[in-house]
């Protein structure tokens, strides 16, 4: 028998990716902050995530037929705190714009534009199989990672005492 | 005529040998300076004179019959040829350098530069600037490098580029020899100073490099070198602080003192223009004046000194230098630089208008001074951001060359 407690605690050594998953629905922005964004396919490109069963933003999800994702960056834990946070509107306290008529997060570095194919419920989730319609995004900060209830980046993307050898090479060539 | 004996911590015979043979070179030198810029090349006459007094193997190992000289000692001997003429020293001082690169070769590489002729001149560029495909046996490497001082006069070239694997992804930073026929050298050092140097661009084209005769230049600025069979100290130095304190600061320090010694020389019969003073030694003004440069290149000989002593007695250990060490090594190198810098900013006025005449080896001296001085290496306040970080244990990296 497992208990909530040690899956939990083991779950929370898994270390995820942060991003924001949004839609539009009734004309309003809906948004969640999500640790199951994870790639699928390849032909076609398709990714996973997963969504409380019970959601607002799953209902959204649902009657949109679409959905965006922005994956965040380092230095965004707040921006990941606020959309998985109880507020009443977390879309005030982000600066967004709708893309392709998603609510997009300004400063997020990667963006997603997703269809749904499959929705596959699993416990109190549903995972929803996604084909990628669209990839944006600068990916100029290193990614946001989530991982002993503590959001970081990877420790090679903090800045470095040694460079690169390409970089290296660069600074010679200058 | 030095403002320090050179080597006077480290008497040794050979340095002592080596010294004496640079210092009769100098009136050759001075008297070919003005024809060594007007033809922007060494004259034949001054490269023979200092290959005949060994000036061009004192890094090349002993077992080729070079003089495997100490830093210190390189430096102090490029020093002297610098009283003589700027160019000429430098031009000295980089084959030496390259020479000591090629030291940390495999043997192979080196029985091929220097067993074959152990007076081999090796000019040299780490810049990679050059493509390179990886071939059976070794790569193909096609490029221009510029600034290769000496190039008139090498035999073979030492050139930056950037190592790719087979599938052409760059995995490091490389530098390769290159015996003279698989290049040419454009003419195109149309410079202020230092212009004797010739310091001009090899190109070359898809040329065959062998394995043998590439060397990491990560794993030699790390100070990671193949062990060589001569298992000599001088190839364990540090290897920035090496190349920069042979090829780039000891002409400064030789081009300082020559300086000094000339308005000296002229300070008996010099009046001051506008005042009652008919001899310049006179003035309490000028007399200020030339204590205030000679301190100053004082103080540069006292840092370089360390710089050298530092590095020399890390590699007779058979040690690395830690980065802070090296970081003072650089600090005190281009410090040592700036130091000259203003020693002969202040002999100009010192001197007077007349140190800008054509016909005065000042002008010549300060033009040479100032273009060396500004070497990409030596930026004195890269260097001091870097020394800075360092002591106060901030771990950014702003530059490959620790």
């Amino acid at each position: 028998m497992v208990t909530e407690r040690e899956f939990k605690d083991f779950m929370a050594e898994v270390c995820t990716p942060v991003a924001v998953v949004t839609a539009m629905a009734d004309g309003r922005p809906h948004g969640t902050t999500v640790g199951s964004l994870a790639s699928l396919s390849l032909r076609p490109p398709m990714v996973t995530i997963a969504l409380d069963h019970r959601s607002a933003l799953l209902s959204s999800v649902r009657r949109a037929g679409r959905f965006g994702v922005n994956l965040l960056g380092a230095g965004q834990a707040g921006l990941a705190r606020t959309f998985a946070a109880p507020v009443p509107d977390r879309f005030a306290e982000a600066a967004w714009y709708p893309d392709e008529g998603l609510p997009r997060l300004r400063e997020a570095p990667g963006w997603l534009v997703c269809v749904p194919q499959r929705l596959i419920p699993g416990g109190d989730h549903v995972l929803l199989l996604s084909l990628v319609t669209r990839v944006g995004g600068t990916r100029a900060a290193a990614p946001l990672v989530y991982g002993r209830r503590t959001f970081g980046t990877h420790s090679a993307f903090t800045p470095r005492p040694g460079a690169s050898i390409t970089d290296q090479i660069a600074a010679f060539a200058r | 005529m030095a403002v320090i004996p050179e080597d006077q911590t480290h008497p040794s015979a050979a340095s002592s040998d080596l010294l004496r043979g640079a210092r009769e070179l100098v009136p050759l030198l001075s008297r070919n300076a003005e024809q060594t810029e007007r033809d922007r090349r060494l004259p034949e006459e001054s490269v023979k004179s200092l290959v005949d007094a060994g000036m061009f193997k004192l890094a090349v190992p002993r077992r080729y019959g070079g003089h495997e000289a100490s830093l210190r000692t390189l430096i102090d001997v490029s020093a002297v040829l610098a009283e003589g003429d700027g160019s000429s020293s430098w031009v000295v001082s980089v084959c030496n350098s390259v020479a000591w690169v090629v030291s940390l070769f495999p043997e192979r590489a080196q029985d091929e530069v220097f067993g074959a002729d152990p007076e081999a001149k090796v000019s040299g560029v780490l810049t990679p600037s050059a493509t390179a495909q990886r071939v059976e046996g070794g790569f193909r490497v096609s490029g221009r490098w510029h600034y290769a001082s000496g190039a008139w006069h090498a035999d073979w070239a030492l050139i930056g580029f950037p190592v790719p694997d087979s599938t052409g992804q760059i995995v490091d930073q490389g530098m390769a020899l290159l015996p003279a026929v698989d290049y040419t050298v454009e003419d195109t050092w149309h410079v202020a100073g230092m212009r004797g140097t010739g310091s001009n661009c090899v190109v070359a084209q898809d040329v065959f490099v062998p394995e043998h005769r590439v060397l990491s230049v990560p794993k030699a600025m790390a100070g990671e070198y193949p062990p060589q069979r001569s298992g000599s100290a001088l190839a364990r130095s540090a290897f920035t602080q090496f190349l920069t304190g042979a090829p780039l600061v000891a002409p400064q320090l030789g081009l300082g003192r020559a300086a000094l010694e000339l308005v000296k020389g002229k300070a008996a019969e010099k009046a001051i223009t506008f005042t009652f003073f008919e001899r310049q030694r006179d003035s309490t003004a000028f007399q200020l004046l030339v204590a205030e440069a000679a301190q100053k290149i004082d103080t540069a000989h006292l840092h370089v000194h360390r710089a050298a002593d530092d590095i020399d007695t890390a590699a007779a250990r058979g040690q690395a230098l830690d980065p802070l060490g090296r970081l003072r090594a650089r600090s005190d190198l281009s410090g040592a630089v700036g130091h000259i810098t203003e020693a002969i900013g202040i002999l100009l006025t010192a001197h007077g208008a007349g140190s800008f005449a054509d016909a005065s080896p000042l002008q010549r001296i300060w033009r040479d001074s100032g273009v060396g001085a500004r070497h990409a290496i030596l930026q004195p306040q890269v260097i001091k951001e870097m020394y800075g970080k360092a002591l106060l244990g901030v771990e950014e990296q702003i530059s490959p060359l620790v």
